[in-house]
């Protein structure tokens, strides 16, 4: 029996889009896998297609999985997306199939004993949970214009997860939030909505959060009439450039002075404070300046 | 409340007793040292959008969104941006709470924890702000706390404020100052981010009631565990003027909930429940004692959290024991360890500790020395157990306990399966069977599975200098066992 490989591109709509073809092409789950970008080992006996990003066949899975499989579980497969592991395409293509087989009872992603529900949900928890740590270490810095700038390197593609929190905690603000790693912006206007904006390829990125919070089937894409008023320090192929507002020093000097007084010297403990907070969140933090 | 504010604004001249012109620097350096030692700096318990802080907290007080430059005294000029668009206010709440930095103590910091001042006319001997230290002094206005919050909030360093203050002058007038802080805050900066705010015992009920509307969360210390150390460190503090704000604080809750129930927009009272802390180890009471008052706070007073802090001695006291190997951070673990049995695993303080055993096992968790005791209670079988008793086994843990539960529904689990879903089997292992087998032939008997499990390298938060080695002895060693003779 020949194996299929399904070779698709590293992101989210890339791996519906090859879970798409799979079930076009009838291929049995036991037989076929996903692997994403280019593959580096070519495999004897293995058969490999290459997998054509189609936004719209994508939209599609998402719809059906969300009818199918109902929204928690389409959320969790969207964080496990999200994850920088190699392994979450397979992992999400093999929960989708389990899934739809319906060979368990109750929330699918309870159904820890199966080895790919396992590594979705434990990609889908790595995310989360760092998506739940940049809520608190994100740093923004007030820009010369009055606009919040921030700078962050997460392992995974968590910066779509942020928007709605952020957005949330300040409609009055614009701000700004740049993952280094990927070039790409998460973009905020005072009183309105946000969009993502991804820096190489100059069109916005698909918006997850909003539907998924409302449970939508279309993802709509942010920003496409509004364009921002202000004008955001990032332009095509360009390091944004930026002067910091004047307060904006010395409020960062009063936070490390909160920081440094607040602590208790006899119960010092520095391995504490490193487990809770890793070195690889602190070249973007005021706090460690 | 007009009322009340005409009373504030009335002694706002007065506010500068001490006729402080220090820096702000300077000022937070002071009030955030002298806060650093009150523990509870969480920012859970509350979920709240932005929109409906807006419809909580705005829209009184006539004023909108234009307003909102107002009183940033360290704040810069907002120019541009706060000309427009800038009608909503700022902030909500998440009821996981979040951790915005972590201090070289390794401890969280959510919240902007300051002191309103250091001014304190009592004399508590635990307390470096006591009147009688003779140390630097310092106050906040209203305004600088005000602006200190929006600046670090809108820059994400912090969730919140946790506001607490020496008392000055008296509780009512303290008290005051801080109403008048939170007031400002919520009401003319549109701050709808977490405060946790100290109800200073013996402040008029009046003024706990208006505060607490406006607050996420309040706390009455209680200081010590019982009303005797109390009197001893605290000669100013009584375990009664601290207790009846506490009560009122319960039933303001209690009776906004029916009020919630009837009208869903009915203002929230201290939305996020009450917590409070005690000092252990400047007072002679054992552990028992302590987990008793704990376990009753929990019960008759419905508190959220306890928090323990474990004695720092600052001030050198004729009075407060000297601590020769520094803070008792072991007690204090231990401590919190029980309290999470009590509030999640279904423990009851008298099933933990007794007279005659007074106070926790330093070796062992307070989970594995109750094990340990109820040996007649194991095994537990991981497919047919309730979960309560799964929960009850040393090493699994709540969300274990609760994957165990959801993943058994898909058929029975074996060892392997344990280990896939991330249940630790180290110190589970000799508690636990799946489908009648044991993981290895261990046998069920407190001086063998003692032995292993202080094995198993407890994974403490700092590092405790006391061994763990025992005494060699040929008579209670495994290959010496009498089975072995056959």
């Amino acid at each position: 029996m020949t194996e299929t490989i399904l070779i698709c591109e590293p992101i989210p709509e890339g791996i519906l889009t090859g879970v798409y073809t799979a079930y076009e092409q009838k291929l049995s789950p036991n037989d076929t896998h996903i692997q994403l970008g280019e593959e580096e080992n070519y495999r004897l006996f293995s058969e490999y297609v290459q997998v054509e990003t189609d936004r719209e066949k994508a939209e599609k899975v998402d719809r059906s999985l969300r009818k199918r499989l109902g929204n928690y579980t389409v959320e969790c497969l969207w964080y496990a997306m999200a994850s920088a592991d190699k392994s979450r395409g397979d992992a999400v293509y093999h929960t989708v199939a389990r899934g739809l087989a319906g060979a368990y009872k109750g929330e699918l992603m309870d159904y820890l004993q199966d080895p790919y529900v396992n590594l979705t949900a434990k990609l889908r928890i790595n995310v989360w949970q760092e998506a739940h740590r940049f809520q608190g270490f994100v740093r923004f810095s007030e820009l010369e214009s009055g606009i919040l700038y921030s700078e962050i390197e997460p392992k995974n593609d968590i910066l779509p997860f942020l928007g709605e929190h952020f957005s949330d905690r300040f409609p009055g603000e614009h701000f700004l939030i740049r993952d280094k790693k990927r070039n790409l912006y998460l973009i905020h206007q005072a009183g309105r909505g946000y969009f993502l904006y991804q820096q190489e390829a100059g069109r916005e990125r698909t918006e997850v959060t909003e539907q998924k919070k409302q449970g939508r089937e279309n993802w709509s894409v942010h920003g496409g009439e509004q364009q921002p008023r202000v004008t955001y320090p990032v332009e095509e192929g360009q390091q944004p450039s930026l002067t910091y507002s004047s307060e904006e020093k010395k409020i960062q000097e009063l936070f490390r002075c909160f920081l440094h007084s607040v602590s208790i010297k006899e119960r010092e403990n520095k391995k504490l404070q490193q487990q809770m907070l890793p070195l690889r969140f602190r070249g973007n933090m005021v706090d460690f300046f | 409340m007009n009322q009340l504010i005409g009373a504030v604004e009335a002694k706002k001249s007065q506010v500068n007793i001490l006729d402080d012109t220090r820096t702000l620097q300077e000022k937070l350096s002071i009030l955030s040292d002298a806060a650093k030692y009150d523990v509870a700096c969480t920012s859970s318990g509350v979920d709240r959008s932005g929109k409906e802080g807006a419809s909580r907290f705005g829209g009184e007080a006539g004023v909108g969104g234009s307003v909102s430059g107002i009183g940033r005294s360290t704040g810069g000029s907002r120019g541009s941006v706060s000309s427009f668009g800038r009608s909503t206010g700022m902030g909500n709440a998440v009821a996981s709470g979040i951790c915005h930095s972590f201090s070289a103590d390794g401890r969280c910091i959510s919240l902007l924890k300051i002191l309103m001042t250091n001014c304190c006319v009592y004399d508590c001997k635990y307390c470096r702000n006591r009147v009688s230290n003779d140390i630097e002094r310092a106050v906040f206005s209203p305004e600088e706390i005000a602006g200190l919050t929006m600046e670090f909030y809108r820059r994400n360093y912090i969730e919140g404020l946790f506001l607490s203050s020496g008392v000055i002058r008296n509780p009512d007038y303290t008290m005051e100052l801080l109403y008048r802080t939170i007031y400002l805050l919520r009401k003319v900066h549109h701050f709808y981010g977490y405060i946790h705010v100290k109800g200073i015992p013996g402040a008029s009920p009046r003024l706990i009631q208006e505060i607490g509307y406006l607050v996420d969360r309040m706390s009455v210390n209680l200081e010590l565990p019982t009303a005797q150390s109390l009197q001893e460190l605290a000669p100013n503090k009584h375990r009664k003027t601290i207790l009846t704000p506490m009560r009122q604080i319960q039933e303001g809750i209690n009776e906004n909930k029916q009020e919630l129930v009837v009208y869903r927009h009915a203002p929230k009272f201290v939305s996020g429940g009450q917590s409070t802390q005690m000092i252990i180890g400047a007072t002679p009471e054992s552990d028992y004692q302590i987990v008793q008052v704990a376990e009753s706070l929990y019960k008759k007073f419905q508190l959220k959290r306890v928090f323990y802090s474990a004695f720092v001695n600052v001030n050198e006291d004729k009075e407060l024991p000297a601590l020769t190997s520094g803070p008792p951070l072991l007690r204090e673990h231990r401590l919190y360890q029980a309290d999470f049995l009590l509030r999640f695993y279904g423990f009851e303080a008298k099933e933990l500790l007794s007279e005659k055993h007074p106070n926790f096992n330093v070796f062992l968790d307070p989970k594995a020395d109750w094990a340990l005791q109820h040996l007649e209670q194991f095994p537990v079988e991981i497919n047919r157990a309730p979960y309560e008793m799964i929960l009850r086994v040393p090493g699994i843990g709540v969300k274990s306990a609760g994957r165990i539960i959801r993943a058994r529904r898909n058929g029975s689990l074996t060892f392997e399966h344990l280990k896939k879903i991330g249940v630790v089997l180290k110190r589970a292992l000799y508690f636990i069977t799946c489908s009648g087998k044991m993981m290895y032939p261990t046998r069920i008997e407190e001086d063998y599975i003692t032995r292993n499990l202080l094995n198993v390298k407890e994974r403490l938060p700092f590092d405790v200098s006391g061994t763990t080695y025992r005494q060699l002895s040929l008579f209670d060693d495994v290959s010496f066992d009498d089975s072995n003779y056959g």
